[in-house]
Formats: C-alpha cells, structure tokens, sequence
C-alpha cells in the first residue's frame, strides 16, 4: 500500500511532517550512519594505535601508494559517472543514465582487479597479514572496503538489469538516487583510507 | 519541507570530479616530494578533509538536505571522536 | 511530495491467495514477522532458563550432579555461563523487546500500513534465526560454546592457546553476535524510517505513544555504539582465524582496547534493552490506572538526555582493569549523572499511579513488578557506578543482582507485561487472568528470592564466575544464600508452566477478544483484533494525544487518539 498521507490525500499537510520524507532516503542515510561508524571505529582504533607506536615506521613505509593513488583516480571517475548517471536521470533519460551507471560499475570492477594485484605483490614480498601489525590493519581496512565496494557493484549491475524501456524514469532516478548515494559513501571512505593507509606511513 | 535541488549538471559534476583530482595530487605530491613528515601530514589530511566536503557537498547534496539528515551524517562522526578521545590515555599513553 | 513506493503491497485478495510458505513463514507482514521474533526470543528464553538452572544448581549444592545434565565440569560451568548471557541479552532480549513488540506494534501505533522495508524486514528476521542457530550449534562442536564469558575478554579469547579446545565454540560466538547485530541493524533502519516518515495525518512525533519513542531511541543508541564492537569482533576473528595481534599483549597490543570496544558498545546496550522495556510498563501504567502519564514530553526527553549519556559512562565497567586512572572520576560523575534522567522517568511512572484508579489486572501486576524492581535495581547502581566503591564490589554477585534487576524487570518482567497486554491485539483472543496471575505471582516472587540474596552475596564478598565456591573458606557463610537463591529460580521455573498452558491454550481456546478489550487510547486498538493485513481499513485521523483518560467534562473515561470514522468513510 503506498504512503497513508498520499492515499487519502489529507490535504492538511502543515500537521503532517512526514509526507515531506523520502523513505529510501532515510532508509540509506540511517545505513550509512551505522556503516560510518564501522569504519569510523576502525580508522579511530588504527590512528591511535599508530600515534601510540610513533607512527608505523618500516612497516608502513612499503605500502603500494602509487598504485592507491592510481585506484583513487578510477573511484573518483566512477563517481563522476554516477553523478552523470544521475543528471541524466533527472532530465528522464533513461537510456544514458543506464549506461553512465554501468561505467560506474565497470570502473568498481577495474579498482577491484588493480586492488588484487597490489595484495599479491604485497605478498609476494612477504607483506602478509601477519608480517606486522601495520599490515594487519591493513588488510583489514581495505578488505572491509572491497567488501562494500563489491556489494555496490553487484547492486548497480543489478539496477541496471532491471531497468528496462517500460521502467518509469521517476522509479530509476529514485533508485539511482540511494544507489549513488551508497556509492559516494564507500568513495568518502575511501579518501580516508588512501590518507591514513597509503600517504600518512609513507610520509616524510 | 525539503525540496530536492538535484542539479547533477555534466559541468558541475566534471568540475566536482576536477576538484578532488586536485586535491588527490596535491595529498600524492606531498609523499612524493619527501616534505617534512608533520607538513606532509597536515597536507595530506587537509585534502582529505576538503575532499569529503566536496563529495558531501556537491555529490551527497547534503547542503539542500532537511537536518534530520544532517544529524544522521554527523552524530556518528561525533561519537567515534568521543571513543577516540577516551581511547587516549590507555591506547595512546600506556600508563 | 511524499513518496510512494513502485510495487504497491498485495490487495487483500491476493494476500488471501498466498500459500501457507509466504503467508506464515517468508511473511513480509511486520505482525508476522513480530510474532517470529516473540516465538524465537521466548525458545530462546526457556533455552536461557535451563542454562541458569545448570549452573544455579552447581552454585547450591557444588558437585552434585544436576538433574537432566549430570555433574558440571569447571569448563561446562563457564559454558553455560557465558552462553547463558549472550542468549539473554542478544538473542531474547533484544528480539523480543525490538523484534517482536517494536516490529508488531510500531506501524499500528503510528497509523501506517506496514513497516517502510517490509522485505528488509523478513530479512532481519532470518537473519537472527540463523545467528540463534550458530549460536546453539556451537554447544555441539568440539569444545563446546564459547567459555570466556559474555563479556568475552582477551587474551583469553584471542587465542587458542588460552583457552584449548573452544576454539571452533569461541569463533561461531563472534559469528552469531556479528550476525545478531547485523539483523538489529537492519530492523532500526526499518524503525526510524516508519517513524519519521510514514506516521498517520495528525501524528505528530509528540503525540505518538511512548513505547514508539522508546524505541526509536533504541534503535539509534545501537546504530551508534554497535559499529565500533562490529570492527572489534572482525579484528578478535583475524586474531583467532589468521593469527593477527590485534589485542595480544605479546604482539604489542593492549587488551583494554577489546573491554573498551566492548562496552562503547555495551553501556548503550543495556539501554537499547532497557528503554522499550520501561517503554511498556509506560503503555500499560496509563490504561490500568485511567489516568494519563505524568510528563509526557518530560519523559521523552529524560530518553533523549539518558541517551546521549550513555554514550560517556561505559568505563564504569573497567574500574578494576588496570586501565587509565585519569578516566575513573570523569566515568564516575557521569554515571551518577545518568541516574538523573532514569530517576526523572520513574517518579513520572509512580506519578501516574498516584490517585488513578487502579486495576490489578495481569498486564499491570507486571508493570508494577517491573517498576518496583527496576527502581531497586537502579538505585544499586549507585555504588557501582563510583569508582570508590566499586573496587570492593566489582566481579562480586552485587554486581549480578544490580543488572538482572535492571534488565529482567525491563525486558522480561515488562516484556511478559507486555505479552498479557498485547496478546488479545495480536491473536484476537484474552488470556486467562487467573492463570497469569499465578505466573506473576510464581515469576516475581521467585526473582527476588534469586537476587536479593545475591546482593547480600556480593555485600559479603563473594565473588562471581567461581565455578567450585566450596573451596573457598570464606564463601561457606554465604553459601546458605545460595541455596535460597537456587530455590527462587526453582519457584520462577515452575511459574512458566501456567504461562505456557496460558499461552498456547488462549491462542487456540481464549474467550474472544473484541478491538479494544482494555479500553486504551492508542492506535492499535482502533483497528480489529487481530488486525486485517493492511493494518487500518481506513488510515485515522489522529486528534489527540496518546493518553487522553480521565479527561475533566467528558462522558467515558478515555477519548481515543484517531477521530471517529464516519459512516461511509472511502476505504483506504
């Protein structure tokens, strides 16, 4: 059944506030506010830990910041190509905007294979999960964010799939709206992981 | 009342996307030029924090959001900084 | 405008036409899905029951052998201890309180049709269920479940080194909890959308009933205090499973980092159970006394304040750690500070007995029960929460009586209150008054035969997690306290056998319920009992407030919130 206040239309709206919210909206930010302090709690444990060890020293110094800063770089155009994705959903282009979120997805995938073949080069220096706490944060932390950033590229792919030319452009640019809104969530992670993982050790 | 001001324009978001490039370089070229490690870590987190602002801002829209939301987005960033905050005398300072 | 989701919900029909898998089993309807959740929480409970029964015992008469168990080894006894906690407070408490009462009656108390996310719903359900599962396959791998306590500190439970053979026991522990939380996480998301954004015309948030505040608060303080425990459980799994040192001592780290995780997370936690249980009692006082709740909005924003606190108490728990000394007074003023708004909300909860006009009936003999325990329970946390005298009482059975008197008035207590009151709501039928008296009766009497001896106990030193007290020479005292308190739970254990008859018996037998049974104010009793699948035939029109009794120049002694349907009124 859709929305009460819309279905008997009650004209008196100022008594009622909640006809003004969106529900997927506030469902993705409430998500997103328990995730944040996933992350949050993790970033916050490893600042301290490091600040507490006098920074990460050797340990952090091999850490592959070129190949993060490269990665940086396809997570921002994938960002790009979502917030295109929806500008052109906005003006009801379906088509475009379809094909502007696959490239989103695409983009997910290609930081994801740069991502595998930084952990086995990383590896196959010995830099394993155990070779130093540093390294165990390490692994941690971006492992937890591919995780996510899987999860986002299996939902965009499966956007896309069940977006057809009978799908009504209002439903889409809505459902982009909290698809793209997960999206810039796991990027903002991102922006501090590639800080506190890749640049901050291998500062100075 | 929350009107949506979804502007998602090519030109702004190209001009977004322009800006956190700028701001990835200038966090790489602080490691890459060896500056002196508490510069490096200033520059480095200070284009981290403008970056966040940007996304928050112009990608996230969340400027044009009721406070409901905005309380939502920033609570949780409050109260990881209170664990953290307590968190310093036993983590950070080993008594 | 307001936003319409693209699949509308089945029509009445084609919900009829829904076979018996997705009608009672994969039910996307949230009173369905509430009575899940209550039929898993109260297995689980009895589940709970029969773990402390087993180690109650061995407390009473160490070494004998327990009838339906045998003789309780030392690791058994930590086992059942530490799983009799965790299903407790994570796999009954929270899914009856939140998962049944919070999923069942939320829509109907705001005037929507359904929850926001009714698969996101379904899912959280099944998500718990196969978190519970683990949790009881855990008793029967190698090892058996988990023996480090609830509270599950390291090193102890980092390695397998520490504690031999619960290996398989320690990692499902931190599985299931990861999965129980992940199934809280989804039903708050669920909790705080309805609430803010699907409210019937006329419901503003200061009119809506308290249990709906108290459960939203719920949901945010654990939205806020789980995800750093969530990261912590990831971090104690590597340590476990890939042998990171995330929190041994050996490898550099500091294991106060797990306790103060865990109780950033575990302070919240007690409120998360605490506040829709006092949010019941809440709904119940106003019916059975014909009066209204004294303070409403004072009550709200006792919650808020409470709230808010909680996120700045949770090192009271770590007073004897060894952690920083600096932390021990700020912990200590802000503990004390939090009883302020908890004593703010029971003096308005006995404000409102005051002079009403009291009916003993079942559902409020709990509510009193909760109220009067949940003060007791209260006001021992004083001398737990200064870190003075907390050092004497810390890890004593004080400690134990303070928080099962906060938490089982609350969540068990409230929570069976709230099972008398709402049972005619959710299967049309009345309970049997006398039967349910007898299980008040048998239930309150026998928990304060447990636990006032246990604070007696911890005054007199004994310690907790002590598998053999008898070796001990300055236990023998106290031992006959022991004995008592075993015999409380015996008398609280023959309690539930009315209740159960009760239970089940009125679904199928009990006289029929009409819509409105207590002649309460709230929405849900505006509608049929059991109400239809869409919840409303026509969405009300709320008028007034939650708790309109009594009111000076009226006819009846309660005015509905929603105005009345007029004759003819188009079908929502």
């Amino acid at each position: 059944m859709a929305n009460s206040a819309v279905e008997i239309g009650i004209t008196h709206a100022s008594h009622d506030v909640s006809a003004s919210f969106e529900l997927g909206k506030i469902g993705m930010w409430v998500f997103l506010a328990g995730e944040t302090m996933v992350f949050g709690g993790l970033m916050g444990v490893f600042i301290l830990v490091g600040i507490s060890h006098g920074g990460w020293g050797a340990d952090g110094a091999h850490v592959n910041w070129r190949l993060g800063a490269i990665n940086t770089f396809i997570l921002y155009t994938s960002s790009l190509t979502a917030a295109l994705a929806q500008g052109a959903a906005r003006v009801q282009d379906s088509a475009r905007a379809k094909r502007y979120l696959s490239a989103t997805a695409l983009l997910g995938v290609l930081f994801l294979v740069i991502k595998a073949f930084e952990y086995a080069g990383d590896y196959r220096e010995g830099f394993t999960p155990l070779a130093a706490l540093f390294w165990s944060f390490y692994y941690l932390m971006t492992g937890l964010h591919v995780l996510h950033l899987l999860a986002g590229i299996v939902v965009i792919f499966g956007l896309a799939f069940m977006v057809g030319p009978s799908t009504p452009a209002s439903w889409f640019e809505r459902k982009l709206k909290y698809v793209c809104l997960y999206w810039y969530f796991v990027e903002t992670v991102w922006v501090f992981l590639f800080a506190l993982v890749y640049l901050a050790p291998t500062a100075g | 009342m929350t009107m949506e001001q979804t502007e998602f324009s090519i030109s702004g978001s190209v001009r977004t996307w322009g800006s956190l490039v700028a701001l990835l370089l200038v966090g790489a070229l602080a490691v890459a030029l060896g500056l002196p490690r508490s510069l490096a870590l200033w520059i480095i987190f200070g284009a981290a924090t403008a970056q966040t602002y940007v996304i928050g801002r112009y990608y996230m829209r969340l400027r044009s959001e009721d406070v409901l939301i905005y309380t939502l987005a920033l609570l949780p960033v409050v109260t990881v900084i209170i664990l953290a905050f307590v968190l310093v005398p036993d983590i950070v300072m080993h008594p | 405008m307001a936003e319409t989701k693209p699949e509308a919900a089945p029509s009445t029909d084609a919900h009829e036409k829904m076979g018996f898998w997705r009608q009672y089993i994969f039910s996307i309807d949230h009173k369905v899905i509430g009575k899940q959740y209550l039929f898993l929480g109260l297995f689980m409970g009895y589940v709970g029951v029969f773990l402390s029964y087993v180690f109650r015992w061995q407390l009473a008469w160490p070494g004998t052998a327990v009838p339906f168990w045998g003789k309780v080894s030392a690791a058994q006894y930590y086992e059942v201890v530490t799983m009799h906690g965790t299903i407790m407070v994570f796999f009954v408490a929270m899914p009856v309180l939140l998962g049944a009462f919070g999923n069942f009656l939320i829509p109907l108390m705001v005037g929507a049709r359904d929850m926001a996310f009714p698969r996101l719903n379904m899912a959280s359900f099944w998500t718990i269920f196969v978190g519970s599962v683990l949790l009881l396959i855990s008793f029967f791998v190698p090892g058996g479940g988990s023996h480090a306590g609830w509270t599950n500190y390291v090193p102890l439970s980092d390695a397998a080194k520490y504690l031999p053979g619960n290996y398989w026991g320690g990692n499902l522990w931190l599985i299931a909890l990861a999965i129980d939380f992940a199934s809280v996480l989804m039903g708050g998301i669920n909790f705080l959308t309805t609430a803010i954004a699907m409210r019937a015309p006329g419901m503003t948030f200061w009119r809506m009933p308290l249990l709906v505040w108290q459960e939203l608060a719920a949901s945010v303080l654990f939205m806020l205090s789980v995800g750093p425990l969530i990261a912590g459980v990831v971090m104690l799994l590597f340590d476990r499973m890939v042998g990171t040192g995330f929190f041994l001592p050996e490898k550099g780290a500091d294991p106060l980092l797990w306790q103060h995780l865990f109780w950033f997370f575990g302070h919240p936690e007690v409120y998360v159970v605490a506040m829709p249980g006092l949010g019941i009692v809440q709904e119940i006082l106003p019916v059975f006394s014909r009066k209204p709740i004294f303070g409403y909005r004072m009550i709200v924003w006792s919650v808020v304040v409470a709230g808010i606190l909680s996120f700045t108490v949770w090192a009271h728990h770590m007073f004897v750690s060894g952690m920083s000394p600096v932390l021990a007074e700020p912990f200590s003023v802000t503990t004390i500070a939090i009883s302020i708004p908890f004593a703010v909300m029971l003096f308005a909860m006995i404000a409102t007995l005051w002079r009403g006009q009291i009916t003993f009936s079942t559902p409020m003999l709990f509510a009193l029960g909760a109220l009067a325990n949940f003060l007791l329970g209260g006001v021992t946390g004083i001398p737990l929460g200064t870190n003075a005298s907390d050092i004497y009482l810390h890890d004593t059975y004080f400690v134990i009586a303070h928080f099962h008197n906060t938490l089982v008035p609350t969540a068990v207590i409230g929570g069976f209150g709230g099972i008398y009151y709402w049972f005619p709501k959710m299967f049309g039928r009345m309970m049997n008054e006398t039967l349910g008296k007898l299980h008040f009766a048998f239930t309150w009497v026998g928990f304060n035969m447990v636990f006032v001896p246990l604070f007696l106990i911890g005054l007199g030193g004994g310690q907790r997690r002590i598998y053999m007290s008898s070796v001990y020479t300055y236990y023998k005292p106290l031992q006959p306290l022991h004995v008592i308190a075993t015999i409380g739970l015996l008398v609280i254990i023959a309690g539930q056998i009315p209740f159960l008859v009760n239970f089940f018996l009125s679904m199928f037998r009990g006289a029929k319920a009409g819509a409105n049974p207590w002649h309460a104010t709230t929405l849900e009793w505006a509608t049929d009992s059991p109400p239809p699948h869409e919840n409303f035939h026509t969405i009300p029109t709320v008028v007034r407030g939650p708790y309109e009794y009594s009111v000076p120049g009226m006819d009846q002694d309660w005015a509905p919130q929603a105005a009345a349907v007029e004759a003819g009124a188009v079908q929502g």
